[in-house]
């Protein structure tokens, strides 16, 4: 869990390796900071490996400038046919991990801890150290600039679910 | 308030819902979920579902965590670095000592330690861990049984000190 959070936040799987070992370091030489007060263990130490991605992508912002988002593959993807429909996934794999990437840092954590590690509100906004009420703008936030960003794969996406099930969203017959 | 109010009501909180946490209700606040999922697999939200399950599979086609097997190894290469290797029971007396536990305490202490790091252990790992006890293993147990005999020793309400 740890790891896969890690590479949520930091996209790339070396990065999310350093990172979970120095999260399990610093686990080992702080073991004895470790508080209770109701709250669970693993609460920490996802606290702990967010800090760390954190404090790493705030150095990387300031090292580095925002790569830009792939654009121009929706286009391509309306004519594609189906041998080619591999090489778009890939390209528009690209496209979401950038899109993510390029997300401010606590918004992208928001959506790691809810969308992927699947925490409930309440316990990711114990990590986070925030309110629920601020965890559900941080979520809706970076929604919404994802939403924007993505829109033209979105609207594709749309589209097929449309043509490949009309009347059976969410499994309703 | 009259139905159509109320059912303006609802559909407005589902919009924040489903535009904060998309479209499966198992990632909705629970206080909100039963309301809603009715409403939302209606035909008055049809739009707010499509868009929120729409951005749902994109971000379900984001590229997925493949950890390598060796992690694990070296995660528990770090555990076992500082502290010399020793038997478990000889640290649990070291770390009992501190807290003034003797004899009878340690057993349900280690006990404890021991289940909560067999916990511990298959929660941060994906991939199995051996049923026999190795040097990882047993490096794994230290420090999870650190934090939770170390947490015996503290006052209720207090403070958490992540980093």
């Amino acid at each position: 869990m740890i790891y896969a959070a890690c590479y949520r936040m930091l996209g790339r799987a070396d990065a999310a390796e350093d990172a979970t070992q120095e999260t399990f370091l610093r686990l080992w030489r702080n073991a004895g900071r470790w508080r209770p007060r109701g709250a669970r263990f693993e609460t920490w130490l996802y606290r702990v490996a967010m800090n760390h991605c954190l404090d790493l992508l705030r150095k990387a912002k300031r090292e580095a400038p925002e790569e830009a988002v792939p654009g121009g593959i929706e286009a391509r993807m309306d004519g594609a046919d189906r041998q080619d429909e591999e090489y778009f996934q890939a390209e528009r794999r690209a496209a979401i991990d950038a899109a993510l990437g390029q997300l401010p840092p606590r918004q992208r954590l928001a959506l790691t801890l809810c969308h992927y590690q699947e925490l409930s509100n309440i316990e990711a906004a114990e990590i986070m150290e925030i309110s629920v009420d601020a965890l559900e703008s941080l979520l809706a936030r970076g929604r919404r600039t994802l939403k924007k960003k993505l829109a033209p794969l979105r609207e594709h996406l749309i589209g097929q679910m449309d043509d490949e099930r009309p009347n059976q969203i969410n499994g309703a017959p | 308030m009259s139905d159509q109010t109320r059912l303006m009501a609802r559909l407005e909180r589902l919009r924040r819902v489903a535009q904060s946490f998309g479209g499966d209700p198992v990632r909705w606040p629970a206080a909100d979920r039963d309301e809603l999922a009715a409403l939302f697999a209606s035909d008055e939200s049809a739009d707010i579902r499509a868009e929120a399950q729409a951005l749902d599979n994109l971000l379900n086609e984001a590229s997925a965590p493949q950890m390598e097997a060796s992690l694990e190894q070296r995660v528990a290469a770090g555990f076992a670095a500082p502290p010399a290797p020793r038997s478990i029971a000889a640290w649990f007396d070291e770390i009992a000592g501190r807290f003034g536990l003797h004899g009878a305490r340690l057993v349900p202490a280690g006990a404890i330690a021991g289940l909560g790091a067999v916990g511990l252990a298959s929660g941060v790992f994906s991939a199995s861990m051996q049923a026999s006890v190795t040097p990882e293993s047993e490096a794994l147990a230290y420090a999870e049984a650190s934090v939770m005999l170390a947490s015996l020793d503290e006052e209720e309400g207090a403070s958490w000190d992540a980093d």
